[in-house]
């Protein structure tokens, strides 16, 4: 991303805020929260440029963990904030961090139109198929057939397919991770942070607490990486392909991780708000207007 | 035309179907009698249908001494009728009405100028161009020069060709010719002063932000706060302003707040039912201490209600519109003029104080035109309150620190060392989430620190505006203002007490201007008087009567002269 600076040396640990996070023992959390770091190191950003925004449930608590700028928003309504940010000031490194009913749920419109819009914002969801922080109820990635507290019964409902939206609504970086391998997480992470344009990490991040299903070892016995499988993250078809593959009904299926789908030669949306603007951000617009402007804006009254 | 006892004071209402080209003679006129010098104004009543509504109209008025509103809705000097419906719905209440004489056979009564619009429209080029023959024939008998239309329709249709531009003016000449000859140049209309600028409500809230430095507008389409958007879509650019079509009014309030957050002045605009949506984000702006400018142009609720007709019945969801105690302020201009002013305080009590802020208008203020006077370029000035623009230290840096008037020190991302969570959940001083654990002690202090910020925010607000003397009072916010103000220009018995800065409430001024034994009398487009039940709460204020009106029109001038 052309906006991070280079530094030298910075350590994971240089974004860790003084506070413990306040997961379970053993949340798929800890994975991304360290991935994050360590791909904030390797871009070399600096703290006071990384605006964290999340928004409800337990992965929203991320911000408070980390040593940057944070607004821990409320439920569903993570993209339209980023989006305003990276609008405003384009130089700062925005990403959005949140979970599956945030932003596969409630605020699923928004997570379209981010993609349609293709702003330049790193959306890392946290996808654990359940709802923990309400104490497990059903969410809109949950498995057909699987019990939660909502659904005694088992699911009727088919969840969504949230790589194949973004696909579908024109997204330019599409990639999945998984908590459980937080070296292969972080790489897709600072892969994400120099795309020019929207990015999307959806992590397979188990809850320890409230899904018995789709645990560590669940997902262990099914990820292969895409990288190995020879997949090319330019064909558009192949990518779309591999992101019908998971969720699927066969319960012995295979989930691809890695880097799906990426292209790199269209504007970002806060490049083409810059381009309307005369070349600058609504950040660097002057407050205050010059003599000229004055007389320009009240010709529209005579 | 003053001849030291009467004032020049004339009315015209142009009707027609929708479509059939009355915005469009609307403005025409308007801006005609704008750039005449004469103080001008305009009110549009239509439909939620693009084509259709047989009787649509515009009314514009126009004088040499300031007005405020519409005027009259019994009584008006011209009536031109674009159709049959037109002149069978208005014909009785006008002097002199303008028809196309293929819509009736003969003249009925003195008074009628029937013109071929439709003969002579085809003349020119195109029969679309009937409107334009009618306008003509409407300035040739208030005696307006055909230069100064000539002028106007050269920049309307200058984009489309000067072939188009140059028909158009010969179909509004021989309009024109027609009714001179036929009835005479009846008001004979010299230029009155210097050109007037002339702009709608929403315009001049629009004005009012980009001068107050809103580089940042996000909304959805709505009537009618959608012209705020047309307007900064348009110009905004020039001026560095970035503006969004959100994708529906949750992600627009959330847009304002992400921009403000950045450090850029931010708004929104919606009616009713958009700012129902912006409730949550609402309260997120003012639980995280970020500015936000909410433009809520109220029309006939509840649920999608009466789309494109005009209410004041938002007051009280103003007040108190999203979950919990919070801090907020709400503002609502009583002119057109006002508008610019209101804007650009809205902006500076939301950065100073850190906190959501309500413009209220209507749908009657955010269409309507009128012109406006010399502008105090003063009162614009950019106040940005405890924005912190240099490096601290991050250790001992505290976003919410609590203080005496609950304002804390604002970094904003770039800033170094001022990292911070901004967040939703109640939160320390350093802004840590604290709701993993019970802690009385800090949400009773953070509670108190923000709604402390009130008791700061009223000393702002200015007390309600008195005009006239007389032993009644009319009482009214807002646009109702506008007929209220025109009312006592005719009426000496008559004075008003004008509230604007609604919330938090001035109570020492509001109290001296209400008390002083003179009959109240509360005057709302609304059917509970929501004002007279806020002033009843906060003051204890009795009122002696409650003029009120909910079915979709603004008061005119005649209509208030009856009902008090």
């Amino acid at each position: 991303m052309a906006s991070v600076k280079v530094q030298v040396d910075r350590k994971p640990m240089d974004f860790a805020a003084a506070r413990a996070p306040i997961w379970c023992p053993g949340c798929g959390d800890y994975g991304i929260l360290e991935a994050l770091r360590r791909a904030l190191a390797e871009v070399g950003a600096r703290n006071e440029d990384v605006v964290l925004v999340s928004g409800i449930g337990c992965s929203s608590q991320l911000p408070h963990f980390m040593k940057t700028y944070g607004l821990h928003g409320i439920h569903g309504r993570i993209l339209p904030v980023a989006t305003a940010i990276k609008i405003s000031n384009p130089r700062l490194t925005v990403i959005g961090v949140g979970g599956d009913g945030d932003g596969y749920g409630i605020g699923l419109n928004h997570f379209l139109h981010a993609a349609r819009r293709n702003v330049g914002v790193v959306y890392i969801v946290s996808n654990n198929q359940v709802y923990g922080l309400t104490t497990g109820q059903m969410s809109p990635t949950t498995l057909k057939g699987v019990k939660t507290k909502t659904t005694p019964y088992g699911s009727i409902d088919s969840p969504v397919n949230p790589l194949a939206l973004a696909l579908s609504a024109g997204a330019t970086f599409v990639a999945r991770g998984f908590s459980g391998d937080v070296a292969h997480l972080a790489q897709i992470v600072s892969e994400a942070l120099r795309h020019r344009g929207f990015a999307l990490v959806d992590v397979l991040s188990p809850c320890v607490t409230f899904n018995r299903i789709n645990t560590y070892d669940w997902f262990r016995a099914r990820v292969y990486k895409l990288e190995s499988a020879g997949h090319d993250p330019a064909d558009f078809e192949q990518a779309y392909k591999r992101a019908l593959e998971w969720p699927t009904l066969d319960p012995y299926g295979k989930i691809p991780i890695g880097v799906f789908y990426r292209r790199e030669d269209l504007p970002a949306y806060e490049e083409e708000v810059a381009r309307l603007l005369g070349g600058r951000s609504p950040s660097e617009a002057p407050l205050e207007l010059t003599r000229e402007q004055l007389a320009e804006l009240m010709s529209h009254f005579g | 035309m003053k001849n030291g006892i009467t004032y020049m004071d004339v009315t015209i209402r142009i009707s027609g179907a929708q479509g059939e080209g009355v915005e469009s003679a609307g403005r025409l006129v308007a801006l005609s009698l704008a750039r005449l010098g004469y103080h001008v104004f305009a009110f549009r009543q239509y439909a939620s249908i693009i084509k259709g509504n047989p009787a649509m109209f515009y009314q514009i008025r126009a004088s040499d001494r300031k007005i405020y509103s519409h005027g009259n809705w019994n009584s008006y000097d011209v009536l031109v009728a674009l159709n049959k419906n037109a002149l069978a719905a208005y014909e009785g209440r006008a002097r002199y009405v303008i028809y196309d004489a293929a819509d009736r056979q003969s003249p009925q009564r003195a008074g009628e100028v029937p013109v071929p619009l439709t003969e002579y429209a085809l003349k020119a080029g195109n029969k679309i161009m009937r409107n334009t023959v009618a306008v003509g024939a409407l300035m040739g008998l208030l005696g307006v020069d055909l230069s100064i239309l000539a002028e106007l329709l050269r920049r309307e249709f200058g984009e489309k060709g000067e072939k188009i531009a140059e028909q158009n003016i010969q179909a509004a000449e021989m309009g024109m010719r027609h009714a001179v000859k036929a009835a005479g140049s009846v008001w004979g209309l010299s230029r009155a002063g210097e050109r007037r600028l002339l702009m709608s409500g929403a315009e001049a809230l629009a004005v009012g932000s980009i001068l107050a430095g809103m580089r940042f507008y996000a909304a959805y389409p709505m009537t009618p706060a959608s012209p705020i958007m047309h307007f900064l879509a348009e110009a905004g650019p020039k001026f560095g302003v970035a503006v969004v079509q959100a994708e529906d009014e949750i992600a627009a309030m959330n847009m304002v707040v992400g921009a403000s957050f950045a450090g850029v002045r931010a708004a929104t605009g919606t009616s009713g039912g958009g700012f129902d949506l912006m409730h949550e984000g609402f309260g997120l702006a003012a639980m995280i201490e970020t500015p936000a400018v909410v433009f809520l142009s109220q029309r006939g609720g509840p649920s999608t209600g009466l789309p494109t007709e005009t209410e004041q019945a938002d007051l009280l969801m103003s007040l108190a519109p999203s979950h919990g105690e919070y801090p907020h302020a709400v503002i609502a201009p009583y002119s057109i003029e006002d508008g610019l002013y209101a804007a650009a305080k809205a902006f500076n009590v939301a950065e100073k104080y850190q906190m959501p802020v309500v413009v209220l208008t209507d749908l009657y203020f955010n269409e309507s035109l009128a012109t406006v006077d010399d502008i105090d370029w003063g009162r614009f000035k950019i106040e940005r309150g405890q924005l912190v623009t240099s490096p601290v230290v991050w250790e001992e840096y505290k976003r919410y620190k609590l203080t005496d008037d609950g304002v804390s020190p604002r970094t904003v991302p770039g800033i170094p060392g001022g990292m911070h969570v901004a967040t939703s959940d109640e939160h320390d001083e350093r802004g840590d989430v604290i709701t993993d654990r019970h802690l009385p002690e800090v949400r009773r202090a953070m509670h108190d620190k923000r709604m402390r910020k009130l008791a700061k925010v009223a000393e702002e607000m200015e007390g309600p505006a008195s005009f006239g003397s007389g032993e009644i009072a009319l009482v009214a916010w807002g646009s109702t203002a506008m007929p209220v103000l025109d009312l006592l220009s005719q009426r000496r018995d008559l004075g008003a007490v004008v509230f604007r800065d609604l919330y938090p409430l001035n109570r020492e001024a509001a109290a001296k201007a209400l008390d002083g034994g003179r009959a109240l009398i509360d005057v709302e487009l609304n059917r509970e008087g929501q004002l007279a039940l806020y002033l009843k709460r906060e003051l204890g204020v009795e009122f002696k009567r409650r003029v009120l009106k909910w079915w979709g029109e603004p008061f005119s001038v005649d209509e208030l002269s009856e009902l008090v």
